[in-house]
């Protein structure tokens, strides 16, 4: 059976460049199911994504995306960078 | 292979796994880690259900939980002066895979030629009727991981009904060792009795359940579907890291494929009533079972269950086809019990 077509989480700017990292390496999808959970484990949604949320989330997603087959720490760090950007 | 002259089953199945009161399947030699009887139609769904969430991914991680439990059987397998001699006589390492393979083919997984063995560096050959290849893969590279006691890499390429396997020892870091690992839960007492076979003293009950041995295969004859005996734990440590990385999605496509399952039993009439649901969870080793009717609901409490979601899916697929209506399920949980009452949704 295919899975049905994701439907869009609500992100803000932080977020949505965080779900693009993640596209990368996962696809929409998990990407999506994957951005929602790790916020949530963290206390935070991924439309209130603060540049102060980026470490604690960048190293959940470093463990979880391990079992995916991908390096962790290169998208954590991608993750960490984007404190340094202005959105 | 031996089998029991009383109910057919192949000895070395009776020597390994024990059917217990409680609704589980400890294995000899260590009465924590727990074998069941699982429907190869289901793994397989839930393998594609979630392929098609998580993408070809989860194969491997699929391989790597069987990794885990694999060459925890062997070690607890190869204990004391077996293990010294497998490990270092010159053909002791081949005799074992050998020996290992047959093991493999009585719990269902299909007929193994080995054609290739290196000591410490390669082991290959071809799988015929594999239950789902990337366990199997998995099974063997636990296998190595034992024997040879390295790291290994695994890759299988499937042709039809057949599929080629290779596992070599594995460089670097292994990123995955700390993961997939077991979840211990809470071990109550059960009750569950069986009629012992007067030859071997497994339950007779495993009648119903046919190994061709040429093929490596399990009949359950009245569902009219192969199963295969697994460690469950392996299983679990999927669905556990899964559900981590992701939420919700990976419980629901358990549950579902479940649920569509149970349904399925019911209307080939090999579930006709709980009782069925009862008796065959504990028969696979999947829980302690204790149900309770009223008018208006149905009261499950599993003991030592398996999965819950897997679990509640089944009981959900059997009440749909008994009673008619889709069923809304309230799980309660606590160390070793999970409280399931369904009530028809609506109703």
């Amino acid at each position: 059976m295919a899975a049905a077509a994701p439907q869009k989480i609500k992100t803000n700017k932080l977020g949505e460049a965080v779900l693009n990292i993640l596209n990368g390496k996962v696809g929409a999808i998990v990407a999506q199911a994957m951005l929602d959970k790790q916020c949530t484990a963290i206390g935070v949604s991924p439309a209130s994504l603060r540049k102060d949320h980026l470490e604690p989330l960048a190293q959940r997603i470093e463990h979880v995306l391990i079992i995916f087959g991908h390096d962790g720490k290169e998208s954590g760090n991608r993750i960490r960078a984007l404190k340094e950007i202005s959105l | 292979m031996k089998r029991c002259k009383g109910c057919g089953v192949p000895d070395i199945v009776g020597r390994d796994q024990k059917w217990s009161s409680d609704g589980t399947i400890p294995i000899t030699g260590d009465q924590t880690f727990r074998m069941g009887i699982i429907e190869v139609p289901v793994i397989r769904a839930i393998a594609s259900r979630l392929e098609s969430i998580v993408g070809p991914a989860i194969h491997n991680m699929f391989m790597e939980g069987k990794r885990k439990y694999a060459r925890h059987y062997i070690d607890t397998l190869l204990k004391g002066p077996l293990g010294f001699l497998v490990r270092h006589s010159s053909s002791g390492g081949k005799k074992a895979y050998q020996t290992l393979l047959q093991t493999a083919t009585a719990l269902g997984y299909g007929h193994v030629n080995l054609e290739v063995y290196e000591r410490k560096a390669r082991v290959g050959g071809t799988i015929h009727y594999p239950y789902y290849t990337p366990l199997f893969v998995g099974d063997v590279r636990g296998a190595f991981e034992s024997i040879e006691k390295l790291p290994s890499k695994g890759s299988w390429e499937e042709h039809g009904d057949t599929a080629k396997l290779e596992v070599v020892k594995g460089e670097g870091e292994d990123k995955l060792e700390k993961r997939f690992v077991y979840d211990e839960k809470s071990h109550l007492p059960g009750s569950l009795k069986y009629t012992p076979c007067k030859e071997c003293g497994l339950p007779m009950e495993l009648t119903r359940f046919k190994w061709d041995l040429e093929k490596g295969t399990i009949t359950d004859t009245r569902a009219e579907e192969r199963v295969f005996i697994v460690g469950l734990n392996d299983f679990n440590s999927v669905f556990v890291e899964l559900e981590e990385a992701i939420g919700d999605t990976v419980p629901t496509a358990v549950q579902e494929v479940n649920r569509e399952h149970g349904l399925a039993l019911v209307k080939k009439r090999v579930v006709t009533g709980y009782g069925d649901l009862v008796r065959g969870a504990g028969l696979k080793g999947l829980a302690y079972t204790i149900f309770e009717g009223r008018s208006d609901q149905v009261k499950l409490t599993f003991k030592n269950p398996f999965n819950k979601h897997y679990l509640v899916g089944r009981a959900l697929g059997v009440f749909e086809g008994l009673e008619g209506v889709k069923g809304e399920a309230t799980v309660k949980e606590s160390p070793g019990i999970l409280d399931l009452t369904i009530k028809g949704r609506g109703v």
